[in-house]
């Protein structure tokens, strides 16, 4: 699972692959998937590997993974592919996306949640993509050389659920 | 699914409902939206989405959305297949 360093930043790694990999598959984040909390309870998360797309709007979850962890849906979107020739109607769902954070000064980890929209997703390679929704709340630095990649929060959390702070990117 | 046909036909309502909402109070902010009407109106989404789900139950047909103007959005690597149907 990805780790983020809190200090005054939040520092989320990729996941650890070589240049080669990450020039193939791109900047992978290995990030826990779950539905979002109705009271003070997390559900049960499910590893999964997110990668960084600029160039897409949206984050989008593939349909299977939404389907086996029962992701509130709450709209529907039109989607346009990267050609822009159709717009095709896709299910919006609410998640629990968790990353391990440490602590940079302590180097105490532990577990922060992101609640965030995730689009369903049919004919995607992957697990599925974090889109600009997503990433306009980090700063991104993508280390090439070493098939590596960063995304860096500054921010406190909004609340906390079942002691874990929680950051709701959905306000 | 019916509970897919059931949110398909709640978000065409919100839709026709849409130019109204986006001249009133609500515009920029989350509602939840259902049966036709806005429920309730909330600060953000997942507050709106945790009020719907306790109100109406887990896996209820019901929008959650902020009132603002909608078009169709890009994603990137991504590509439905032709023979996509809308759901899955």
């Amino acid at each position: 699972m990805a780790t983020l360093t809190l200090g005054d930043d939040l520092r989320l790694v990729s996941a650890n692959r070589t240049r080669e990999q990450t020039l193939k598959y791109g900047p992978v984040f290995e990030v826990g998937l779950a539905p979002p909390p109705l009271d003070d309870e997390l559900p049960v998360a499910r590893d999964v590997s997110l990668m960084v797309d600029t160039g897409a709007f949206a984050s989008v979850v593939s349909e299977t993974i939404v389907k086996d962890l029962q992701l509130p849906a709450i709209d529907t979107v039109e989607v346009l592919a990267f050609d822009g020739v159709e717009a095709r109607v896709r299910r919006r769902h609410i998640a629990s996306l968790i990353v391990n954070a440490k602590e940079d000064l302590t180097g105490v980890v532990r577990p922060l949640v992101f609640l965030v929209p995730v689009i369903a997703g049919v004919g995607i390679d992957d697990d599925g993509v974090l889109g600009r929704d997503f990433l306009q709340h980090f700063w991104f630095r993508y280390r090439g050389p070493e098939g590596k990649s960063e995304l860096v929060l500054r921010g406190t959390p909004a609340w906390q659920v079942a002691g874990l702070p929680v950051y709701d990117l959905l306000s | 699914m019916a509970n897919d046909e059931a949110l398909v036909a709640e978000v065409a309502r919100y839709r026709a409902l849409l130019p109204e909402l986006l001249s009133g109070d609500s515009a920029g902010r989350w509602v939840v939206f259902k049966d036709g009407a806005v429920q309730s109106v909330h600060e953000g989404g997942y507050e709106a989405w945790r009020n719907g789900t306790r109100r109406f139950g887990m896996g209820a047909p019901f929008v959650v959305s902020r009132v603002e103007a909608r078009e169709p959005i890009r994603v990137g690597r991504w590509r439905p297949s032709p023979s996509e149907t809308i759901f899955a």
